[in-house]
């Protein structure tokens, strides 16, 4: 199975692929690709009858879009494996329980983790961490994720980042809570 | 839109007039025209408040790029600007010297010894930094070699010498 990890740095991979990908596209419908516009560059694609300069207003747009996409599917990973983690702690509990009534507590409390509230979850995390400000900065990621997914209008913008720095510090959660508690 | 802010961005506000102004001065040396605008942010954190934005033209008026004011508040940096060219954006980022960094601890007997990494290599002043590369972590301070080399990144328009 994918690791966590993995996943992170693939949605990473994948967007800076993405992104240079409708650069390219951009170059060609402005003329200037590299290769010069050869004939049926374009052909079947949604640019070939395109006004050229909504088409460029467009591709900018979808840049952006596909930015804010990316940090969403990191989110949504590092989200999975931080309820993983707090569901595999229960079930250590359970392996070894005190009695019959500390076990049955146990086993609700890991069947409820999918349902808890993500901040407190991350709060659950800290003694895995030194540094409150990371715990701090996914707080704000998911505020960021939460703003993207449910757009409105009227509401102000919460803290902003981009693809890269959401992976930097997604990466850096997701290696401690890979990382196995003595 | 009415303009009510709960609290005055003031330290983003004139780091980033400092920033259009070099930017002004570097880009007139090229023979670049500047246009500053007028734009309304409206963040959670400060509510909504101007920031200026700067149009760089062509003399025959095409426009090059322009500096978008993202905001104050920004994960892991004190503000943000984006350079938004014809094929791509450069993001910019107010850092203080250092940048962000990572604590860690580790454990030695009963003792706790704490160890702060930073994220990004070459962050000694405070500033405007854009970074080059997330893989080998490295981050650059704007002055007018990399405005240049930033231009011709987001425009494929090259003044560089």
């Amino acid at each position: 199975m994918t690791s966590a990890l993995e996943q992170l740095d693939a949605i990473w991979r994948t967007w800076r692929l993405q992104h240079d990908a409708l650069r390219v596209v951009l170059r060609t419908i402005q003329g200037r690709s590299v290769t010069t516009r050869a004939p049926g560059t374009l052909a079947k694609t949604l640019y070939e009858e395109a006004v050229s300069a909504q088409c460029e207003r467009d591709i900018r747009a979808c840049q952006k879009t596909a930015a804010e996409f990316a940090v969403l599917g990191m989110w949504a990973v590092f989200e999975r494996l931080l309820l993983q983690r707090l569901g595999s702690e229960c079930h250590k509990m359970l392996e070894e329980p005190a009695n019959t009534f500390n076990a049955a507590v146990t086993a609700k409390v890991a069947g409820d983790v999918e349902y808890w509230k993500i901040d407190q979850a991350l709060d659950l995390i800290k003694p895995l961490f030194l540094d409150a400000r990371l715990i701090g900065q996914a707080k704000q990621i998911k505020q960021y994720r939460d703003w993207v997914a449910h757009r409105n209008p009227r509401k102000s913008t919460p803290p902003q980042t981009d693809p890269g720095m959401a992976h930097v510090l997604l990466k850096e959660l997701a290696k401690a809570l890979d990382t196995p508690t003595p | 839109m009415a303009i009510v802010a709960t609290q005055s961005p003031a330290a983003y506000l004139a780091r980033l007039e400092a920033l259009l102004t070099d930017v002004e001065q570097w880009s007139r040396a090229k023979g670049v025209i500047t246009r500053r605008y007028a734009s309304v942010l409206d963040e959670e954190a400060y509510g909504c408040y101007e920031a200026s934005g700067l149009q760089l033209l062509l003399g025959d008026g095409r426009l090059l790029a322009t500096l978008v004011p993202v905001g104050a508040s920004i994960i892991a940096a004190k503000g943000r600007v984006d350079l938004e060219g014809t094929v791509d954006r450069a993001i910019l980022v107010d850092w203080d010297p250092g940048g962000p960094v990572f604590e860690t601890a580790i454990r030695i007997g009963d003792t706790m010894q704490t160890h702060t990494q930073a994220i990004y290599k070459g962050v000694k002043d405070s500033g405007w930094y854009w970074v080059e590369s997330r893989e080998l972590s490295r981050a650059h301070r704007l002055n007018e070699s990399l405005f240049l080399d930033l231009l011709f990144l987001v425009s494929d328009y090259d003044l560089r010498p």
